[in-house]
Protein backbone atom coordinates (compact mmCIF):
# COMPACT_ATOMS: atom_id res chain seq x y z
CA UNK A 1 0.00 0.00 0.00
CA UNK A 2 1.41 3.31 -0.71
CA UNK A 3 0.49 6.18 1.86
CA UNK A 4 0.57 9.61 0.65
CA UNK A 5 -0.57 13.07 2.03
CA UNK A 6 -2.38 14.71 -0.13
CA UNK A 7 -0.28 17.85 -1.31
CA UNK A 8 2.08 15.28 -2.27
CA UNK A 9 -0.30 13.61 -4.61
CA UNK A 10 -1.41 17.11 -6.03
CA UNK A 11 2.06 17.57 -6.43
CA UNK A 12 2.69 14.78 -8.70
CA UNK A 13 -0.48 15.86 -10.67
CA UNK A 14 -0.05 19.53 -10.89
CA UNK A 15 4.19 18.40 -12.75
CA UNK A 16 2.47 15.71 -15.14
CA UNK A 17 -0.17 18.79 -16.00
CA UNK A 18 1.98 21.16 -17.08
CA UNK A 19 4.35 18.76 -18.58
CA UNK A 20 1.74 17.43 -20.83
CA UNK A 21 2.11 16.15 -23.99
CA UNK A 22 5.91 15.11 -22.88
CA UNK A 23 5.83 12.55 -20.01
CA UNK A 24 7.01 14.37 -16.63
CA UNK A 25 8.91 12.53 -13.99
CA UNK A 26 10.45 12.44 -10.62
CA UNK A 27 10.43 11.10 -7.11
CA UNK A 28 9.17 11.86 -3.85
CA UNK A 29 12.14 11.31 -1.05
CA UNK A 30 11.53 10.18 2.35
CA UNK A 31 13.68 8.76 5.68
CA UNK A 32 15.39 6.02 4.57
CA UNK A 33 13.51 2.88 6.09
CA UNK A 34 10.57 4.63 6.49
CA UNK A 35 8.20 3.99 3.40
CA UNK A 36 7.31 7.59 3.85
CA UNK A 37 6.71 9.75 0.82
CA UNK A 38 7.51 13.95 2.02
CA UNK A 39 9.18 15.41 -0.21
CA UNK A 40 8.42 15.59 -4.15
CA UNK A 41 11.28 16.51 -6.09
CA UNK A 42 10.41 17.27 -10.30
CA UNK A 43 13.73 15.89 -12.51
CA UNK A 44 13.96 16.99 -15.95
CA UNK A 45 13.30 14.53 -18.79
CA UNK A 46 16.20 14.51 -20.62
CA UNK A 47 14.30 12.43 -23.19
CA UNK A 48 11.75 15.33 -24.00
CA UNK A 49 9.49 13.16 -24.85
CA UNK A 50 6.04 12.20 -25.15
CA UNK A 51 6.70 8.87 -25.28
CA UNK A 52 9.60 7.96 -23.04
CA UNK A 53 11.18 9.62 -20.01
CA UNK A 54 14.54 9.22 -18.39
CA UNK A 55 16.46 11.10 -15.48
CA UNK A 56 19.34 13.74 -16.75
CA UNK A 57 22.52 11.62 -14.75
CA UNK A 58 24.04 14.84 -13.62
CA UNK A 59 21.15 16.09 -11.84
CA UNK A 60 20.27 12.51 -10.93
CA UNK A 61 23.30 12.83 -8.94
CA UNK A 62 23.07 15.47 -7.26
CA UNK A 63 19.42 14.47 -6.19
CA UNK A 64 20.44 11.45 -5.20
CA UNK A 65 23.76 12.67 -3.43
CA UNK A 66 21.26 14.99 -1.69
CA UNK A 67 19.20 12.45 -0.17
CA UNK A 68 21.93 10.63 0.71
CA UNK A 69 23.19 13.76 2.78
CA UNK A 70 20.04 13.73 4.29
CA UNK A 71 18.91 9.82 4.81
CA UNK A 72 16.80 9.66 2.68
CA UNK A 73 15.88 7.31 -0.06
CA UNK A 74 13.44 7.19 -3.34
CA UNK A 75 10.15 6.42 -1.48
CA UNK A 76 7.98 6.93 -4.86
CA UNK A 77 9.37 7.17 -8.34
CA UNK A 78 6.66 9.11 -10.80
CA UNK A 79 6.20 9.64 -14.12
CA UNK A 80 3.72 10.14 -16.59
CA UNK A 81 1.98 8.44 -19.81
CA UNK A 82 0.20 10.93 -21.94
CA UNK A 83 -1.54 8.91 -24.37
CA UNK A 84 -1.98 5.41 -22.55
CA UNK A 85 -3.01 4.42 -18.98
CA UNK A 86 -1.75 4.17 -16.07
CA UNK A 87 0.20 0.96 -16.10
CA UNK A 88 3.51 0.14 -16.45
CA UNK A 89 5.18 -0.24 -19.86
CA UNK A 90 7.14 -2.99 -20.90
CA UNK A 91 10.02 -0.50 -20.84
CA UNK A 92 9.04 0.78 -17.41
CA UNK A 93 9.53 -2.66 -16.23
CA UNK A 94 12.72 -3.38 -17.69
CA UNK A 95 14.28 0.22 -16.31
CA UNK A 96 12.39 -0.30 -12.58
CA UNK A 97 15.76 -1.00 -10.78
CA UNK A 98 14.35 0.07 -7.00
CA UNK A 99 12.69 -2.97 -5.71
CA UNK A 100 11.68 -0.87 -2.76
CA UNK A 101 10.55 2.31 -4.66
CA UNK A 102 6.40 2.58 -5.35
CA UNK A 103 6.43 3.02 -8.94
CA UNK A 104 3.48 6.28 -9.31
CA UNK A 105 2.04 6.08 -13.11
CA UNK A 106 0.37 9.00 -13.62
CA UNK A 107 -2.06 9.44 -17.10
CA UNK A 108 -2.54 12.85 -18.60
CA UNK A 109 -4.42 11.45 -21.78
CA UNK A 110 -7.91 12.36 -20.43
CA UNK A 111 -7.96 16.55 -20.04
CA UNK A 112 -10.26 16.40 -17.64
CA UNK A 113 -9.86 13.33 -15.55
CA UNK A 114 -6.02 12.32 -14.32
CA UNK A 115 -5.61 8.78 -13.22
CA UNK A 116 -3.26 8.15 -10.45
CA UNK A 117 -1.85 4.76 -9.75
CA UNK A 118 0.47 3.27 -7.66
CA UNK A 119 2.66 -0.26 -8.56
CA UNK A 120 5.30 -1.99 -6.77
CA UNK A 121 8.06 -3.81 -9.96
CA UNK A 122 10.06 -6.42 -8.46
CA UNK A 123 11.92 -9.07 -10.58
CA UNK A 124 10.02 -8.10 -13.35
CA UNK A 125 6.72 -8.33 -11.86
CA UNK A 126 4.45 -5.51 -11.64
CA UNK A 127 1.81 -5.44 -8.70
CA UNK A 128 -0.86 -3.20 -8.35
CA UNK A 129 -1.19 -1.20 -4.86
CA UNK A 130 -4.23 0.38 -2.80
CA UNK A 131 -3.46 4.05 -2.59
CA UNK A 132 -4.38 6.13 0.26
CA UNK A 133 -4.11 9.57 0.51
CA UNK A 134 -3.94 11.32 3.80
CA UNK A 135 -4.64 14.84 4.98
CA UNK A 136 -2.45 17.07 6.87
CA UNK A 137 -4.54 20.22 6.98
CA UNK A 138 -2.43 23.13 8.98
CA UNK A 139 0.32 20.65 10.15
CA UNK A 140 -2.52 18.20 12.45
CA UNK A 141 -2.47 14.53 10.89
CA UNK B 1 45.88 2.37 -5.54
CA UNK B 2 42.85 3.25 -3.21
CA UNK B 3 39.41 3.85 -4.72
CA UNK B 4 36.00 4.47 -2.85
CA UNK B 5 33.06 3.42 -4.44
CA UNK B 6 29.90 4.84 -3.13
CA UNK B 7 27.44 2.12 -3.51
CA UNK B 8 23.11 2.92 -4.22
CA UNK B 9 20.65 1.60 -2.04
CA UNK B 10 19.54 -1.55 -4.27
CA UNK B 11 23.11 -3.09 -4.20
CA UNK B 12 23.68 -2.68 -0.84
CA UNK B 13 22.48 -6.50 0.15
CA UNK B 14 26.13 -7.11 -1.68
CA UNK B 15 28.00 -4.77 0.85
CA UNK B 16 26.66 -5.55 4.19
CA UNK B 17 24.31 -2.80 3.98
CA UNK B 18 27.30 -0.52 3.55
CA UNK B 19 26.93 2.62 1.78
CA UNK B 20 30.63 2.97 0.46
CA UNK B 21 33.29 0.83 -0.01
CA UNK B 22 36.93 0.74 -0.69
CA UNK B 23 38.08 -0.78 -4.21
CA UNK B 24 41.25 -0.95 -5.98
CA UNK B 25 42.22 -0.97 -9.40
CA UNK B 26 42.93 1.42 -12.60
CA UNK B 27 40.21 1.36 -14.44
CA UNK B 28 36.35 0.91 -14.65
CA UNK B 29 36.07 -2.37 -16.75
CA UNK B 30 33.01 -2.68 -18.72
CA UNK B 31 29.60 -0.27 -18.20
CA UNK B 32 25.89 -1.81 -18.25
CA UNK B 33 23.61 0.23 -19.90
CA UNK B 34 20.90 0.41 -17.20
CA UNK B 35 23.51 2.22 -14.41
CA UNK B 36 25.50 5.25 -14.56
CA UNK B 37 28.69 5.48 -13.06
CA UNK B 38 30.52 9.15 -11.77
CA UNK B 39 33.81 9.54 -11.14
CA UNK B 40 34.56 12.61 -8.97
CA UNK B 41 30.68 13.58 -10.21
CA UNK B 42 31.42 13.33 -13.80
CA UNK B 43 29.55 10.95 -15.81
CA UNK B 44 31.91 8.44 -17.10
CA UNK B 45 30.25 8.98 -21.01
CA UNK B 46 32.07 11.90 -21.02
CA UNK B 47 35.17 11.10 -19.86
CA UNK B 48 36.01 8.00 -22.40
CA UNK B 49 33.20 4.89 -20.75
CA UNK B 50 35.34 2.32 -20.74
CA UNK B 51 38.89 3.77 -20.76
CA UNK B 52 38.25 6.23 -17.99
CA UNK B 53 40.96 5.94 -15.72
CA UNK B 54 41.36 6.01 -12.12
CA UNK B 55 43.87 7.68 -9.79
CA UNK B 56 44.71 7.33 -6.15
CA UNK B 57 41.64 8.93 -3.75
CA UNK B 58 38.87 8.88 -6.70
CA UNK B 59 35.26 8.56 -5.86
CA UNK B 60 32.92 6.26 -8.22
CA UNK B 61 29.61 6.80 -7.67
CA UNK B 62 27.12 4.05 -9.16
CA UNK B 63 23.34 4.81 -9.54
CA UNK B 64 20.65 2.89 -11.75
CA UNK B 65 19.55 4.31 -14.78
CA UNK B 66 16.01 5.67 -14.24
CA UNK B 67 13.80 5.76 -17.52
CA UNK B 68 11.10 4.25 -18.86
CA UNK B 69 8.21 5.11 -21.65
Amino acid sequence: MLILDRSVRDAIVSHARRDHPDEACGIVAGPAGSDRPERVVEMTNAARSMTQYEFEPAEQLRVYRDMDDRDEEPVVVYHSHTATEAYPSRTDVRYASQPDAHYVLVSTRDPGETEFRSFRIVDDVVTEEEIRISETVGGEA
Amino acid sequence: MAIAVRIPTILRNYTGGEKQVEASGSSLGSLHRFVNVYVNDEDVRFTGALDTGLSDGDEVTILPAVAGG
